[in-house]
């Protein structure tokens, strides 16, 4: 999922940090606006450490293994906060593993960060289907999880697929990164299913935290 | 707040104590054998799975954007290759499968070139035995596995070898994570406990904000 260095070419390079530097300017923005920007750094900060961590865990899925992301989860709990999150996640990612790379910080942070964003606006679907049962809050927790990481994965296959250079056995690649793409849809399912546990644990221990509404305002 | 910082805290402490050290980065190795100049190249993941058929691209330093070779790794995650010394300075070496990889840059400089350290007069190859006339007439023979250089009449011997293995193999690694298990239990717990300090700052200006 983490693009690494040398892979790209400069265009999309460049052009992912110009996505990723308008992503977050309006994710910024957006946050400034709210009644207290302030509120949410606690949990936007500990859900950080999270995405931060889980790029550890992988789970094997035949012939190959993926590894967790949780964009989706980031969307779902934090909204434009997500979009931060992820950006120093990934930098902190790269710097101190090499997980991804500095180059492709912008075409990474984009490629989890828009996801995340439309996986809390699948999670707030609920309240305009005037949806409030604890099943249809599993649901759209669930959906937003799993959207969030199945649409990145989506978005890396376009990006790597599409620049593949012609030098190499461009087959052999295609048919890898498909490959790896639909080791995706399991852990999407996984991630969704995290989701559920995280906003259950949030509801209940703090539901305030859940309720924020943070992309409405 | 501090409830759940507590709790994730503990968590993330369980996981990256526990937890084997796996993920998608990729180590690339290489190693130079300076009696044949052939250059061989290993890439694995962190889990330490192979990349098994991945992509080679080389790019000598004279044109860094249409590649000098490219090939495709064996099952052991191994290809080698010989560069051409009279091309010196950076080389790089880019490894790829599934859109994963990395690159490593290997110095190349003519003076690693096989055999441009031999010496003034080889050994008969197949018995081991040479030998020389001096300006007097006089003859030497010299047997054995040794090495010497001669000039003029004066015979300068070398450090000889009796061990068959290959010896001048020069190993140099570079790779694009080499921590230990222990350097990133570390580093992560650092970056985790700055998120949980940060997390407890914001905690702890709630109250005052809201006034």
């Amino acid at each position: 999922m983490h693009i690494p260095d040398g892979i790209l070419t400069p265009e999309v390079v460049i052009g992912g940090y110009i996505a990723a530097g308008a992503l977050t300017a309006y994710s910024l923005r957006k946050i400034n606006q709210l009644p207290d920007p302030q509120a949410s750094m606690p949990k936007a900060a500990l859900m950080t450490a999270a995405f931060f961590v889980a790029s550890w865990i992988h789970i094997p899925v035949p012939p190959t293994s993926v590894h967790l992301v949780l964009n989706g989860i980031l969307g779902v709990v934090l909204g434009w906060y997500a979009v931060p999150a992820i950006l120093v996640g990934l930098f902190l990612q790269a710097v101190m593993f090499q997980h991804g790379g500095l180059t492709t910080l912008g075409i990474n942070a984009t490629m989890m960060g828009i996801p995340a964003l439309l996986a809390y606006g699948i999670f707030q679907l609920r309240h305009r289907l005037n949806l409030k049962s604890a099943l249809s809050t599993n649901i759209f927790a669930f959906l937003g999880g799993a959207f969030g990481l199945g649409l990145a994965a989506l978005i890396a296959f376009t990006i790597l697929v599409t620049s593949i250079p012609t030098y190499i056995d461009v087959a052999t690649e295609q048919a890898a990164i498909t490959a790896l793409t639909v080791a995706h849809i399991p852990l999407a399912i996984i991630e969704g299913i995290f989701t559920i546990f995280i906003i259950s644990f949030l509801l209940r221990v703090r539901p305030d935290m859940v309720e924020s509404h943070a992309l409405t305002h | 707040m501090k409830r759940f910082a507590k709790l994730f805290f503990a968590v993330c402490i369980v996981l990256v104590t526990t937890m084997p050290i796996i993920a998608h980065g990729v180590r690339i190795n290489h190693s130079i054998n300076a009696s044949t100049g052939e250059v061989t190249i290993t890439a694995a993941f962190d889990t330490g799975e192979v990349l098994d058929e991945a992509a080679v691209i080389i790019f000598a330093p004279d044109d860094l954007i249409n590649p000098w070779s490219t090939g495709v790794m064996d099952e052991t995650g191994t290809y080698a290759f010989t560069p051409d010394y009279t091309i010196e300075g950076f080389w790089d070496v880019q490894v790829r499968k599934a859109g994963h990889g990395g690159l490593i840059n290997i110095e190349i400089t003519e003076d690693m070139m096989p055999d441009s350290s031999s010496s003034a007069v080889s050994s008969d190859d197949n018995s081991n035995s040479t030998m020389i006339t001096l300006s007097d007439g006089s003859e030497v023979l010299i047997t054995g596995d040794v090495n010497f250089s001669v000039n003029g009449d004066t015979i300068t011997f070398e450090t000889a070898s009796t061990d068959s293995t290959p010896q001048n193999s020069v190993t140099n690694q570079s790779s694009t994570s080499g921590f230990t298990t222990a350097q990133i239990v570390i580093m992560s717990a650092s970056v985790i406990w700055g998120f949980i300090g940060t997390a407890l700052y914001f905690t702890g200006r709630k109250p005052k904000s809201a006034t």
